[in-house]
């Protein structure tokens, strides 16, 4: 006879059974198959056989030229674009997530309306809001020219999704329209647990709105805040769809995800891009664990 | 009729020690209460007999049969947590029911068992709502008859009126008395509160980070204290300790000094003990006689006066040492009187200097 | 005065944050009403409603295809992905066991992982996949195979999300409940059954909800695993609209489109709103 606990236990693995077999199936395996192929001549025709090259895909030094993704200047490009991309939409979302956070906290008959709304841009598909920001921002026909126009700021429409001086800039804001209700609803979560006495304390210390929201409701959100930062920065970083989708085929603001892309599935090189791949990962598991470990997220069980 | 024996049990959590080679027994149909501040260890003491916690050495049995590998269920115990612990999304009949009907019982006979113990505890009228729709007492109620209706050897209640507002805590404590009386069934209590234990134990466990302190009938533990600690958790205000040495030493008495004023010859001997140890004398406030001849004596200044009517506490302090008295309602003293407060012998208990009692 | 001033302010920077996050949306239903003329015309409000760009997407179109396609993924993905995660949800919510700290900072290292860095592994696995699932089954059923391997992959990649969330939202469960149960002499998976199921729907509905909204808009795998139009799910679809004529974007469709697959999550959004957000909370947050 088995005592409680021990029999616990042992259901508990039999039911961590499944999750394990998934996660080493679906993060493990691949990892590893990615790796190794980095270290191939992956092609198409050769893809379930490849021959082992070693780092050539990294870094080769062939008759004085260096080749491989690390002497690839499209690469640091897109690496290039990837951070500036995540530094500015995580900032502008951060700034804008507290904002609406602030403004939900508003008690009045819109409040129904103003927490239903934030969530709106939240649900809608990435793909859907990309499509939806071309046609507003279309030279042609798109209102927000039309706008422009009409307060006799521009004189002709601009094509601002395929300029490539502007491109950037468009993408960065979709992001922020379609994720900073996340960062919204982190905070507001945050604000909501905060207990009333501290704000009453603070209007009884005569403080007014902006001391206030500096002084005292700022540090006791900076947790939320710090969490909704790590989230957001790391979805940042492996951004795809939204590059993709508003100017694929520029190189100028291609993505690490794009530029990894690309060179599987257009140009076939499948080690190449399993290189590059590989060299992401790497960039963001760095970024990740400074990250983490600033923000003591991995402490997170034993806060509870 | 289920004796209960726990024989050198220890438990650990991770490093900490928590029960060190605790032995108790625990008669059948008595109602034994594990009192001790919060961290002594009670609670994992219960939940060991119920089989929620495994033990790491030592047994339990439960009517001569050892259970510590016995699953709850096989345990023949029922128990009622602080928190009642209802099935939200069960009615008060289902939540009492639940157990019978694991147990496959006949629908007939649950339903019997259940209305009689909801008559017993007067719910009858809620059986068809849902715990959220009633009030703490009334929950706590319901806890008690999921207990009641599986008809166990054993109850085991954790703390179970902690939740309670003061006025319904006492009205709870005296229907659990009787409960006890009706059931005829082997009660164990756990809880901090020390009135509760007096109030409703045949048998106090008093607990100190993992170990028993004593084991004895309320009025022993009141009486004759075996430790320090004893002394001064059961008793309410708590028992004062003054200190001081032994000045002399009798066949039958140890003399001591009262702070340098005055001497007292008390009943009580050590063989370990000898002249000018240091020790402690403790003396409960209801026992201390305010400006009236006894034994030994003490003169202080009054600092505070608490009035609750049918008594008034007076806190002295004399070189650090603070002293609470108790005297009659209507008293006149104010605070900054001086005040005499005399010590009858007979009720000085004295412990050495690492807290045990002489006898 | 000053509390009128105060008022109006208030209700300016509401409708500032309401209008910043409804009109694309708005617009888009807006364009997707209005015939071929209409659409290139900019203006605030429609100037007519034609149905025409939705007959032309539900009747002339696969585009219903690409509809059912996602919705069988989303399905499939989260029917199972739930159910393995409840019960693992159980065990790192309730069950003490060494490693079990390491086990959820595993997974939620695994949900914060570029999907990117498995693709060409996954793509390998993939074409295996392929060949074995066309030794097994005859050619009729060749068409959904990119559909089972997008379910297999989605299935992997929400179990972080869903275990990490539904792990929280158990947690959030009292221990004595369970406790007393156990007393009564139910099993762990009794307990499970019968007392935890009925109190975790909701957040088991919010959590699933989450996961389904997730498999409805993910675009990398299905766009890589996805090669004809009968295998196609709703994000790739619209991204593959194009016009008849070349160099013409056919806004009205695409519009139409976008406003067919958004309109049930805002309103399964709308409807849910409190769940929702405490989901995306217990997501993050509490951990």
């Amino acid at each position: 006879m088995k005592s409680v606990s021990e029999l616990r236990k042992r259901t508990a693995f039999i039911f961590l059974i499944p999750v394990t077999i998934v996660l080493l199936s679906s993060a493990l395996y691949p990892l590893i198959s990615t790796l190794y192929l980095s270290l191939t001549d992956a092609e198409l025709e050769n893809f379930l056989d490849p021959n082992y090259v070693g780092f050539i895909n990294y870094l080769e030094n062939y008759e004085g030229m260096w080749y491989g993704v690390l002497a690839d200047s499209l690469f640091w490009n897109s690496v290039r674009n990837t951070i500036v991309f995540s530094v500015f939409s995580v900032s502008l979302e951060v700034i804008l997530g507290i904002s609406f956070a602030l403004i939900m906290l508003i008690e009045n008959k819109l409040k129904w309306f103003v927490r239903a709304a934030v969530l709106i841009p939240w649900a809608i598909p990435t793909i859907v809001s990309a499509r939806m920001f071309e046609w507003m921002l279309q030279d042609q026909f798109g209102i927000f020219n039309y706008i422009l126009i009409g307060m006799g700021i521009i004189e002709q429409g601009k094509a601002w999704t395929t300029d490539p001086q502007t491109s950037m800039i468009v993408i960065i804001i979709i992001d922020a329209w379609k994720t900073s209700p996340f960062v919204a609803i982190l905070v507001y979560a945050g604000l909501k647990a905060l207990p009333n006495e501290v704000l009453e304390a603070g209007k009884v210390d005569g403080t007014n709105g902006i001391t206030q929201f500096y002084y005292i409701i700022l540090p006791l959100i900076l947790p939320a805040i710090a969490v909704a930062i790590v989230f957001r920065g790391l979805d940042a970083l492996r951004v795809f769809d939204l590059i993709y989708l508003i100017n694929a085929g520029s190189k100028d603001i291609m993505s690490m995800t794009v530029y990894a892309r690309r060179e599987m599935f257009e140009y076939s090189h499948f080690g190449f891009g399993a290189a590059a791949s590989t060299m992401l990962t790497l960039i963001i598991g760095v970024i990740a664990v400074i990250f983490i470990q600033r923000t003591r997220l991995h402490k997170l069980d034993e806060m509870e | 009729m289920a004796d209960i024996n726990i024989n050198t049990v220890n438990k650990y959590f991770g490093d900490v020690h928590v029960i060190k080679d605790v032995s108790l027994d625990i008669k059948s149909q008595s109602f034994t209460v594990l009192v001790g501040p919060s961290g002594c260890g009670k609670s994992t003491m219960l939940r060991m007999i119920a089989g929620l916690e495994d033990i790491n050495s030592g047994t339990i049995s439960i009517d001569g049969q050892v259970v510590n590998d016995l699953p709850p269920k096989q345990r023949n115990i029922a128990m009622v947590f602080q928190s009642y612990a209802l099935y939200p999304h069960m009615t008060v009949f289902d939540n009492m029911a639940f157990g019978l009907k694991l147990e496959k019982r006949s629908k007939d006979e649950i339903n019997e068992r259940v209305n009689e113990a909801a008559r017993i505890l007067q719910i009858e009228d809620y059986l068809q709502r849902k715990p959220k729709q009633l009030s703490g007492g009334q929950r706590q109620r319901v806890a008690i008859g999921r207990a009641i209706t599986r008809k166990p050897k054993v109850f085991l209640f954790d703390e179970p009126l902690s939740n309670l507002d003061a006025a319904l805590r006492v009205q709870m404590r005296v229907e659990l008395a009787k409960l006890h009386n009706e059931l005829e069934a082997t009660m164990i209590y756990v809880t901090h509160d020390q009135t509760e234990a007096m109030t409703l134990a045949d048998d106090i466990v008093v607990l100190d980070t993992g170990i028993v302190s004593q084991k004895g009938s309320p009025l022993e533990l009141y009486d004759k204290p075996n430790n320090m600690f004893v002394g001064g958790f059961i008793g309410s205000p708590k028992m004062n300790f003054i200190s001081s040495k032994i000045l002399s030493k009798s066949s039958d008495a140890t003399e001591v000094d009262i702070m340098g004023m005055s001497k007292i010859s008390i009943p009580k001997m050590s063989a370990s003990s000898s002249e000018g140890d240091s020790v402690s004398l403790g003396i409960r406030p209801e026992h201390l006689v305010v400006n009236g001849d006894s034994d030994g004596s003490w003169e202080s200044k009054v600092f505070v006066v608490e009035k609750l009517g049918d008594v008034t506490y007076l806190y002295l302090e004399k070189d650090g040492e603070p002293l609470v008295a108790e005297t009659e309602g209507h008293s006149e003293i104010k605070v900054g009187d001086t005040v005499k407060v005399g010590f009858p012998a007979g009720r000085c208990q004295l412990f050495d200097s690492s807290g045990q009692a002489f006898k | 005065m000053n509390k009128v001033y105060d008022k109006i302010f208030k209700y300016s920077l509401q409708m500032i944050v309401i209008i910043f996050c409804v009109f694309p949306f708005y617009y888009s239903v807006m364009t997707s009403l209005e015939g071929s003329s209409a659409v290139f015309e900019p203006n605030f409000f429609p100037t007519e409603i034609n149905p025409k760009n939705y007959n032309y997407l539900l009747f002339e179109h696969n585009f219903p295809q690409t509809i059912l396609n996602s919705l069988f993924v989303a399905t499939v993905t989260v029917s199972i992905s739930i159910t393995i995660s409840y019960f693992a949800a159980w065990s790192l919510s309730r069950v003490n066991f060494k490693g079990r700290s390491m086990f959820l900072f595993v997974i939620l290292a695994i949900s914060m992982f570029p999907q990117i860095a498995v693709l060409t592994g996954m793509y390998q696995l993939f074409l295996n996949f392929k060949d074995f699932y066309f030794n097994i089954f005859d050619l009729r059923v060749k068409g959904v195979t990119s559909l089972l391997w997008l379910c297999f992959t989605y299935t992997m990649f929400n179990i972080p999300f869903t275990v990490w969330v539904l792990t929280t939202f158990m947690k959030g469960v009292p221990k004595e409940i369970e406790e007393a149960a156990i007393v009564d002499g139910a099993s762990s998976f009794l307990i499970l059954r019968k007392i935890f199921l009925p109190i975790m729907t909701p957040a088991i509905f919010t959590t699933a909800i989450m996961a389904m909204i997730a498999v409805w808009n993910e675009f990398l795998f299905a766009l890589t695993f996805t090669a004809t139009n009968s295998d196609r799910t709703i994000t790739v679809g619209i991204a593959l609209i194009n016009g008849t004529i070349e160099y013409e974007v056919p806004w009205g469709s695409i519009m139409a489109a976008s406003v067919i697959v958004t309109v049930p999550l805002v309103i399964i959004t709308l409807l849910l709103q409190g769940r929702i957000m405490s989901g995306l909370t217990a997501g993050s947050i509490k951990g």
